[in-house]
């Protein structure tokens, strides 16, 4: 089973690999890639430099070009997926079937991974993207419980990725556009969620308000946690009821379940988080290469350490970690 | 050993809590602007700190009452004037921010803490923090990093986390 | 400009459906879209009965009957479900995902693409088209110069439908929002989403109407509406306007597009809606206030 790791930067990728990491996925700093933030991601020179640090140590390279491709500007997508086959990436994460179809008849050798924002979630849809555009895995979207994931492992025709921890996106990505319906930027065409120039985060009397383009979207009192901005997270009325009505700040951690996906034949694992920073990347990573080796090694006898679970606590979006979708009750 | 560390840190810690407010202007200011513009030489040139450009960020050190407050000109970081409000607002205790410097905590974790407030423009905020994480540490001193890790977890140690 | 009736997205009883649905033929509807694009668990009519309603629309009328098929799929019986409406043998199909795309193109069949399918670009209606897709229901989300920027770079066009009247369907989730609403999970959901047939409001802490819960789906807060920007419409070359079923006054919705049409645009006889999308802006903006909007 592979780890597959963000980076948000040069020292988080360095982070990544020191810390165990078999693959790092990076992207470009515009909106090709869908953690489109300001100061992120890598341009020409880091991308450079990323490649031979991850060369001299062995490990691969993901290019995550990820969102959309607008038609005027086809052309800045097609030269993101230039530049990553330029660089020798051991793959492309691609999400648009007009990119596919540029990268697969431009650069024949370059290895296609379908990402999760092309949110497909069966054998057929698998087989369309293998037979179309030779998609070699795919990685599958937080939205099906671990039988599920179990009896598409079984009949997918590609290698599959699955999500293992990280800030939870509860709605099927790629097929998600609250955050355009409010801020008019959305993942799919813009690569972001509640961008930050519509964020604003405002202490009134006793309380934290946060809103996106004027819209309130939570109000925290001075003990409670705080989360994203984005909009399912937020505190909302409904049926004259003040409730987390979507969803929690939470993160996913579904490394209890190790043992059951890599039996059922999960190729890859991969670990969200390419907006934060080269600490928490060391600290993730590490308790996930310990925890994969441990399952590699021991196999049945896996057992989650408390040392793991405070690590990844800590470092949570939301103070629970949860198993999302893959337990059907959370559903 | 040990024990006569932690007392000289804490006396310095509560020093430093006393005698920092009542300073009008904190005194390290211009020579905190002038060692960005020295480490950040690199940035600054590629116009990867561009987005500052007459804009100004306050960094607000709460239990020391600092604020330092950056703006950027002609491909240098400068003091802001003193009169001018502040762009965006990053506060935090010094222990936090220490934390984050020496690569101990990841700022969106103290974030979720409610540890670090970010105020006005987001973005501005959201950039720094994403440029100051891709800054190359192999480019610090290695005493000076180690200095920095060491002071950080004394003070981690004997600062309360969170605002009472 | 032909107007089609989009699947519906809400749970109706069995008997609400069909009654719907014939009150539909006198309409002056062209098309009308049939099926379950919401949840797999939604039983009152499963993928037979959809047929079978189809079947008796279709003797019924010569409005265009097509098929929708489910958007978020996740367990085999979703599939199987998907399977049945793509295998009917005698109505063209709306594919809501790519597994539909697949099963359709296998079978080499022509079908249409639902607004949840995400084509974004010219490169990518002209390989769906080389599969056999036929028309094109544009992304909720996409504003007229993105349309524009693909229809103008497009060799060979599909028809193009534009979802024009309705609360827009936003997301999917593997969570049920209304079952999580009254402390159920979704096995368990009792089925309670059927008790609002349009759908379960839900407003920020300042009263503000944002989203609409429907299940698994969150649709808009306020409905789109496309009414004053009929001329621009016509002008970009949409073939097809997508009306999206309401649970009351539908055929009011339709009677003013209708005049549109038929040179008739009055505005004022829909309420305002929102139009932030199509103007290339956020989503829930009303840019053209009550009178007709003009291209720029």
């Amino acid at each position: 089973m592979e780890l597959v790791c963000p980076a948000g930067s040069l020292p988080a990728l360095e982070a990544a690999i020191d810390n165990g990491a078999d693959a790092v996925y990076i992207g470009f700093s515009d909106e090709t890639n869908a953690r489109n933030f300001g100061g992120l991601n890598f341009n020409d020179k880091n991308a450079l430099r990323a490649l031979e640090r991850i060369r001299n140590r062995g490990r691969k390279l993901y290019v995550a070009i990820n969102t959309y491709a607008k038609p005027d500007s086809f052309t800045r997508w097609q030269a993101a997926v230039d530049r990553a086959a330029g660089l020798n990436a051991d793959a492309v994460i691609l999400a648009d079937i007009g990119l596919m179809g540029y990268a697969q008849r431009r650069h024949p050798d370059l290895a296609l991974h379908l990402s999760v924002q092309a949110s497909a979630t069966s054998a057929p849809a698998l087989e369309f993207y293998r037979q179309q555009f030779g998609i070699r895995r795919a990685v599958l979207p937080r939205v099906l419980s671990l039988k599920q994931v179990q009896q598409l492992t079984a009949a997918s025709c590609v290698e599959l990725e699955v999500f293992g921890f990280g800030s939870l996106c509860i709605m099927a990505e790629g097929r998600c556009h609250l955050s355009s319906y409010i801020t008019g930027e959305s993942p799919n065409k813009n690569g972001v969620c509640s961008p930050a120039k519509a964020v604003e985060w405002r202490k009134v009397a006793n309380e934290l308000e946060t809103r996106l383009n004027g819209v309130l979207i939570d109000r925290f009192a001075d003990h409670e946690n705080a989360g994203y901005p984005t909009l399912c997270k937020g505190r909302f009325i409904v049926d004259g009821k003040r409730q987390h009505a979507l969803e929690e700040p939470t993160s996913l951690n579904s490394m209890a379940l190790l043992p059951e996906l890599k039996a059922a034949g999960i190729k890859a694992i991969k670990l969200e988080g390419r907006q934060r920073s080269p600490a928490y990347v060391s600290q993730v990573v590490r308790t996930w290469r310990e925890a994969i080796d441990q399952v590699l090694q021991h196999g049945d006898d896996f057992l989650v350490k408390d040392r793991w679970q405070e690590t990844l606590a800590k470092n949570s979006e939301g103070k629970q970690t949860t198993l999302g979708a893959y337990d059907r009750p959370w559903q | 050993m040990l024990a006569v560390k932690r007392s000289i840190s804490q006396l310095g810690y509560r020093f430093g809590c006393k005698i920092l407010p009542l300073l009008p202007s904190w005194p390290g200011e211009v020579a905190f602007i002038k060692l960005l513009n020295t480490r950040l030489s690199e940035e600054l040139h590629d116009g990867l700190f561009d987005f500052l450009d007459n804009q100004v960020l306050e960094v607000n050190v709460t239990d020391l009452q600092i604020r330092l407050r950056v703006s950027k000109r002609d491909a240098a970081f400068v003091r802001a004037l003193a009169d001018v409000e502040a762009d965006s607002t990053i506060s935090a205790n010094f222990a936090d921010f220490l934390a984050i410097a020496s690569g101990r905590e990841d700022p969106d974790t103290l974030f979720f803490q409610r540890r670090l407030c970010l105020g006005g423009q987001t973005e501005i905020g959201l950039t720094v923090k994403n440029r100051l994480d891709a800054f190359d540490r192999s480019r610090i001193p290695q005493w000076a990093l180690r200095w920095l890790e060491v002071i950080a977890a004394e003070l981690a140690v004997i600062t309360p986390k969170y605002r009472e | 400009m032909q107007l089609a009736l989009g699947p519906a997205q809400y749970y109706w009883r069995r008997n609400d459906i069909n009654h719907f649905y014939e009150a539909m033929l006198s309409t002056p509807l062209d098309i009308i879209y049939l099926g379950e694009v919401v949840c797999g668990k939604r039983h009152e009519l499963r993928a037979a009965d959809w047929l079978e309603r189809a079947r008796i629309l279709a003797e019924a009328t010569d409005k265009q009957i097509v098929l929708s098929t489910l958007t978020l799929l996740e367990s085999n019986a979703d599939l199987n479900w998907v399977r049945k409406i793509c295998d009917n043998g005698n109505w063209l199909v709306e594919a809501n995902d790519m597994s539909a795309v697949q099963l359709l193109s296998e079978a080499r069949l022509p079908f249409t693409c639902g607004p949840a399918v995400n084509i974004y670009n010219h490169k990518a209606v002209e390989h769906l088209m080389s599969m056999g897709m036929v028309r094109w229901t544009v992304p909720v989300e996409m504003g007229s110069q993105q349309l524009s920027g693909v229809l103008n770079a497009c060799e060979k066009k599909p028809e193009v439908e534009v979802f024009a009247y309705g609360h827009m369907p936003l997301a999917y989730s593997a969570r049920c929002f209304t079952a999580r609403h009254h402390g159920l999970d979704k096995d368990n959901c009792a089925y309670r989403c059927m008790e609002y047939p349009h759908g379960l409001p839900l407003a920020s802490q300042e009263g503000e109407e944002l989203f609409v819960i429907n299940g698994i789906q969150t649709l808009s807060g306020e409905a789109v509406n496309l009414l004053s920007h009929y001329p621009q419409l016509c002008e970009r070359g949409i073939d097809i306007l997508r009306l999206s079923p309401q649970w009351q006054q539908m055929a009011p919705i339709i009677d003013a597009f209708d005049r549109a049409r038929r040179d008739d645009l009055d505005p004022q006889l829909l309420p305002p809606g929102v139009d932030g999308y199509w103007c290339d802006r956020p989503g829930l903006e009303l840019i053209a206030r009550s009178g007709i909007a003009t291209s720029e």
